[in-house]
């Protein structure tokens, strides 16, 4: 038996960046090409002075999800430098000085010849696609189960507020996506693939239906318009009525976004790698919200400057890398944007409720998607219990947001509970290097 | 040049931002949810019986609304007491804030309401001093009780106070002085139920005309123009209530439903085993504080489980427990008693719930449920049995003679 995730519906605040046309911003003087990818240390293959070519190999990730980065612009490396990073911390950085040549190294742009199901996997590693929605999780780790996946699911929810990113990509490039879609198919050896997208985007629904009349194999997935739509598992849920523990090739998905999707098809076609992506600047903080096509590793805060800057009374306000549910708010915009990160979003502070203590009416419970029951997790992390808040299931929480969303008291329930999975990964960690 | 912004911890967007829920209107929503109640209770007990009789004093009048009144501004004063003495709150408009910020009066009005009519004063405010104070205030303030404080304050004044507080209409004052003229025994409709007729164990046969018929019929009992305690006899208003709230999203429909749902059927099998028509549940419903109870105080938040899972558990167990105390115990109400009571495994059933809720293995699921529900049979089933008319049969002559002849 099936429960279905309930979701919540939440004012999506997309109109304010969908008006303006994509702002391309592609000659950064800096680049800044970070040294982590997620929890991983990336190596440095060059250093100071080195003179690099766009689409070089500059770093790798060398664990089991192993793929290169790749430079941005052509110019010189200045060298490493720490640099505020989305996920809220200063971390060292490849900064790359632009010549503003754009000297692409030699094999940039070549088609593939052949599309087969390894030489599509090898183009994406090589390229370093990762996933733009925001876990940055190596593409190709997706495609290699030998075992054909039964359905290619395109994550087109876009579920969070504010963000417009993909929006704006299916509008200009649905071609390419559409193409995109065909090369994963070849490389999972799907049959069929689906395109899940929020039923109330209904200019995007009719744009995607004219360029997909011909195509039997490719239909729409409708979701509604609650969060989180866009959560894998939830997509997956509506797709195939089926759920799954670690990921969705157990139940014979493979999910990619709409701008991961793209950046395949780039790789495929141009041998492209992942040096661009488009990024949405907006919130009642920016003055002309709107969405970029960038070089990855620009500064947010040459960004905030294109799009008018700061509203004149800005006042409190909190700076945004990602979405506002699960964003996080960073000091300073002097802060370089990774390839995982779709929004930046500048917010006046509002907070007009006051925090009071939990009353416990069991809001966080009713809506967490992962069926946990938050305040049962908070209570076991402040008593210090670590292994009753990973029974209740602390480690499936998905960082949603929408217990605090939800909560009246204004608890910062999802704050609790995060720490308290933090807390159990530590534990077992430290677990692991004992025995 | 780089700006500073603020840190915080996201989401960045908050439902009690953007005023869709907050504290503070789901708590103004019950004391809205009181008013017609107790505007009622001032008609009922109060304006009628002034429109009716001759000899009803313009005190006897407003007496009503003044007592669930003071009950809220004891309440009130109290707590404005305990801020100012022991939380360094000296200033009378942060007083007012916090007052209003604990919700003061929400006690203080409920245990009014709960109360019967000619309570003397002095009675209702130590009530209202254990409720805030001792059950509320000194367990850390709102939020942090592990009582429903109105309920609990019910409970002791009751018991201790029993002396003071009139329990029939021979001294004149449970009762309003109208109501007299159709009451023989002079008491509520539960009461009758367990006063011990000849030498039954539990008192289930009453009929139809001794349960129902003094009071005129079940629209009465609807209506609540029938003795009880001041506020809690309104089944209609409770209802509409509970529709207001769960429209409002203040309240989750599970809870209340359930809990009468289970008392309905409990005692339905109860009455159709002693050959009681459909009344006899409608009755049960009606009757007592239940209505009152589920939507006011079996919902009240901080007191009761937060998982779904566990609220619904929580409900069986209200329903269940409710039938017992009412038609095998010895009191004539099982309401307070039996949420008081669940209240205490509000936590176990929490973490249980919490547990059960990311559980995977469909067996294990199944075989926690079932034990739950083999407990809540059970208890039933003991209701059932205990009230069956072989259980309460009096012991005929030819049975003592058996018992007398074995015995020899």
């Amino acid at each position: 038996m099936l429960r279905k995730i309930r979701g919540l519906h939440i004012d999506g605040r997309k109109k304010m960046s969908t008006d303006a046309p994509i702002q391309t911003y592609l000659d950064p003087e800096y680049v800044y090409v970070p040294l982590i990818a997620g929890p991983t240390q990336l190596k440095a293959i060059v250093g100071a002075g080195d003179k690099v070519l766009k689409g070089q190999v500059v770093a790798l990730r060398e664990d089991r999800f192993a793929h290169p980065v790749h430079s941005p612009v052509s110019g010189t490396v200045v060298g490493v430098k720490k640099v505020w990073h989305p996920i809220a911390r200063m971390v060292e950085m490849l900064e790359i000085k632009n010549d503003f040549q754009e000297t692409a190294v030699e094999d940039y742009g070549k088609p593939l010849t052949e599309l087969t199901k390894e030489n599509i996997i090898d183009r994406v590693k090589n390229c370093g696609i990762v996933g733009l929605g925001g876990a940055g999780f190596p593409t190709y780790v997706k495609y290699l189960p030998n075992k054909p996946a039964d359905v290619v699911l395109i994550n087109a929810a876009e579920c969070e507020p504010y963000i417009t990113a993909d929006a704006v990509l299916i509008q200009n490039f649905a071609d390419k996506l559409i193409r995109g879609i065909r090369y994963i198919m070849i490389a999972t050896g799907a049959p069929k693939a689906q395109i899940a997208i929020k039923r109330t985007k209904q200019a995007l629904i009719a744009h995607l239906n004219s360029k997909l009349a011909e195509s039997k194999e490719i239909s729409l997935l409708l979701l509604p318009d609650v969060y989180p739509a866009g959560w894998e598992k939830y997509i997956v849920e509506r797709a195939l009525n089926k759920t799954y523990n670690g990921l969705p090739s157990e139940v014979g998905a493979v999910v990619n976004n709409v701008a991961t999707t793209i950046a395949v098809c780039d790789a495929v076609e141009e041998n492209k790698p992942l040096i661009e992506k488009v990024v949405t600047v907006t919130g009642e903080g920016i003055k002309k919200p709107q969405n970029f096509m960038i070089k990855i590793g620009t500064k947010a805060l040459e960004l905030i400057e294109r799009a008018g800057g700061y509203i004149d009374e800005l006042g409190d306000a909190y700076f945004i890398a990602g979405g506002p549910m699960t964003g996080s708010a960073i000091y300073t915009d002097d802060m370089a944007i990774s390839a995982s990160l779709g929004s930046i979003i500048v917010l006046p502070k509002r907070t007009t409720s006051i925090a009071q203590a939990c009353m416990g009416c069991g809001r966080c419970a009713d809506y967490c998607p992962a069926f946990l029951t938050p305040t049962e997790i908070k209570r076991a992390f402040n008593a210090g219990e670590i292994d009753l808040a990973e029974e209740l299931g602390a480690l499936k929480c998905i960082q949603c947001g929408l217990c605090s969303y939800v909560c009246p008291s204004r608890v910062e329930i999802t704050d609790a509970v995060v720490k308290a999975k933090a807390a159990v990964q530590k534990k077992k960690a430290t677990a692991v290097k004992k025995g | 040049m780089a700006n500073k912004f603020s840190l915080g911890t996201g989401p960045f967007l908050r439902a009690s931002d953007e005023k869709i829920i907050t504290t503070k209107r789901m708590m103004n929503d019950v004391v809205i949810c009181l008013v017609p109640i107790i505007l009622f209770a001032w008609f009922k007990n109060g304006i009628l019986p002034y429109i009716k009789l001759d000899n009803v004093s313009f005190l006897a009048m407003v007496w009503p609304l003044l007592f669930v009144l003071v009950g809220g501004l004891t309440s009130m004063l109290l707590e404005a007491v305990y801020f100012y003495c022991f939380k360094n709150i000296r200033t009378f408009k942060a007083l007012l804030n916090e007052v209003y910020l604990s919700y003061a009066v929400i006690p203080g009005l409920l245990l009014a309401l709960v109360l019967p009519l000619y309570t003397p004063i002095w009675v209702l405010m130590i009530g209202c001093l254990f409720a805030n104070i001792i059950f509320k205030m000194l367990f850390g303030g709102f939020g942090y009780n592990i009582f429903n404080p109105a309920l609990l304050a019910y409970v002791i004044v009751i018991t201790a106070f029993s002396f003071a507080i009139p329990t029939n209409a021979t001294s004149g004052t449970t009762f309003n002085p109208y109501e007299d003229y159709y009451l023989e025994t002079g008491v509520t409709p539960l009461t009758n139920y367990t006063m011990k007729q000849d030498d039954k164990l539990v008192n289930i046969g009453a009929d139809y005309d001794t349960l129902v018929k003094p009071y005129g019929s079940l629209a009465n009992f609807a209506i609540g123009t029938i003795p009880g305690a001041i506020g809690e006899t309104s089944a209609i208003l409770c209802i509409l209530a509970f529709i207001y709230l769960v429209i409002r999203k203040t309240i989750s429909w599970q809870v209340p439903v359930i809990y009468v749902g289970t008392v309905f059927v409990i005692t339905l099998i109860v009455g159709l085993v002693n050959g009681q028509g459909l009344w006899y549940p409608v009755f049960n419903v009606l009757s007592g504080g239940l209505l009152f109870g589920a939507v006011f105080m079996a919902t009240e938040p901080v007191t009761t489980p937060r998982s779904p899972n566990g609220k619904i558990i929580f409900a069986l167990g209200l329903g269940v427990l409710t039938c017992l105390f009412r038609l095998v115990g010895s009191f004539p109400e099982g309401v307070a008693t039996s949420i008081l009571f669940m209240c205490l495994f509000t936590p176990l059933i929490d973490r249980f719930a919490a547990k059960l809720r990311i559980t995977k293995d469909p067996w294990k699921i199944a075989v926690k449920y079932a034990a739950i529900a083999i407990l809540f049979i059970a208890i039933a089933g003991y209701t059932v049995f205990k009230t069956s008319p072989a259980q309460n049969k009096p012991a005929s002559e030819q049975d003592r003679i058996a018992i007398t002849e074995v015995l020899e």
